[in-house]
């Protein structure tokens, strides 16, 4: 059901994407960021989106809150690593975009293969929120992506979309400050629509343009949503 | 404290939805089901039994018609409402469900628990259930049965007494 508890506690290394998920009762929030340092007893994190999360009506964040962290981490091995682990909100700095957590003593994890490998190999269902249109047609629509692999991704639809038709896809990278313009944006063509269910289809997007670095992102994104 | 009103979730995709956000922090979902219909002692130690093997306990509750079909007439004696509320009020319960099946199995293979709870009267017993846990593997455990406590031994009692 997990991963084992781990002997070797991660080393919270500057920018390490981080999410931090709050539960309360039937409702829950991801906040995103990442590590901007560490000392003995906290960690401070960087969420760039903070004020969008502090304004959300589905749970309030408040020091002192019960919080659940995966931290992703890049080793010397050039491998990559998982940390799970319960911690408590201990500061708040809104101004600053700032996110103070107690150090935790406990950890599990998961451990993923080279970077460099799972660029050209992985496929995880995540879910990821995007506005996309199709070549030509000024409506954008919102959606959420069902999967990302490192060809593409896909997502559910309600209709068939015809295959080889070429879609804008853009992208809000929540653990990211700020992507340069239009890198934010990729291009991809739909490969196929496989129906799961009435009104409901696995659209399938092959990338036609990404950069590089936006491909980096989406991968850190999957992997900080894993379960451990 | 929490609020009873958010513990129940009429709709399994929202629950379903739910539970995976627990079980993606590592937390642990049990199961059981049952009527409930006059909550009594047993009922309380039986969920609290089961709430300490897990981290999320949810109950799925027998709707009226399901009730009727299986323990058949005058039962149930309080309505789906009334029931839901009640055993939603407890400490040990998370989520209340109900399911009109005369068994939990969609549920069950639904909401894929962690592990499913069943009453100690039932031990030894073949459980339609057992072909959906063992098909994903979901841990089976049987709680302590408390003895002389039964909804029906209540009603028993009441008609004895002549409501008095």
């Amino acid at each position: 059901m997990f991963g084992l508890f781990s002997k070797k506690e991660p080393s919270f290394a500057e920018e390490s994407p981080i999410k931090m998920t709050i539960i309360e009762a039937d409702k829950w929030i991801d906040i995103y960021g990442y590590i901007e340092k560490t000392d003995k007893g906290s960690i401070q994190v960087y969420v760039p989106l903070l004020s969008q999360y502090m304004s959300n009506n589905l749970v309030p964040i408040t020091p002192e809150k019960s919080t659940n962290v995966n931290l992703l981490e890049a080793q010397k091995d050039g491998t990559v690593k998982l940390f799970n682990f319960d911690s408590l909100i201990k500061d708040i700095i809104l101004a600053e975009k700032r996110i103070i957590l107690e150090k935790p003593s406990k950890f599990r994890e998961k451990s993923f293969g080279k970077i460099k490998d799972l660029l050209s190999n992985f496929d995880l269902e995540v879910e990821m929120e995007i506005e996309y249109n199709a070549l030509g047609v000024p409506h954008t629509q919102k959606g959420k992506t069902h999967r990302i692999f490192h060809n593409g991704i896909s997502l559910f639809t309600s209709i068939p979309i015809p295959p080889k038709t070429i879609i804008e896809v853009s992208v809000r990278i929540p653990h990211i400050e700020y992507i340069e313009k239009k890198k934010d944006k990729f291009t991809v063509s739909v490969l196929e629509s496989k129906q799961i269910e009435k009104k409901k289809f696995e659209t399938v997007l092959n990338f036609e343009k990404i950069e590089e670095s936006l491909k980096k992102y989406l991968l850190e994104y999957s992997l900080v949503n894993q379960k451990v | 404290m929490r609020d009873f009103r958010n513990k129940i979730i009429h709709n399994w995709q929202i629950l379903r939805e739910i539970l995976e956000k627990y079980r993606m922090v590592g937390k642990i979902i049990g199961f059981t089901n049952g009527c409930f219909d006059i909550l009594h002692k047993g009922h309380i130690y039986y969920l609290y039994q089961a709430k300490e093997y897990c981290d999320v306990l949810v109950v799925g509750i027998n709707t009226d018609e399901s009730v009727r079909r299986i323990k058949g007439y005058p039962k149930p004696i309080n309505s789906l409402e009334e029931r839901m509320v009640v055993i939603s009020a407890l400490e040990a319960v998370d989520f209340v469900t109900p399911f009109e099946q005369d068994t939990p199995i969609d549920l069950i293979e639904y909401l894929k628990p962690d592990v499913y709870f069943k009453g100690g009267d039932y031990k030894d017993k073949a459980i339609p259930e057992m072909k959906v846990i063992e098909k994903y593997r979901i841990d089976y455990k049987v709680l302590v049965f408390v003895p002389d406590s039964s909804t029906s031994r209540i009603i028993e009692r009441i008609i004895e007494r002549g409501g008095k």
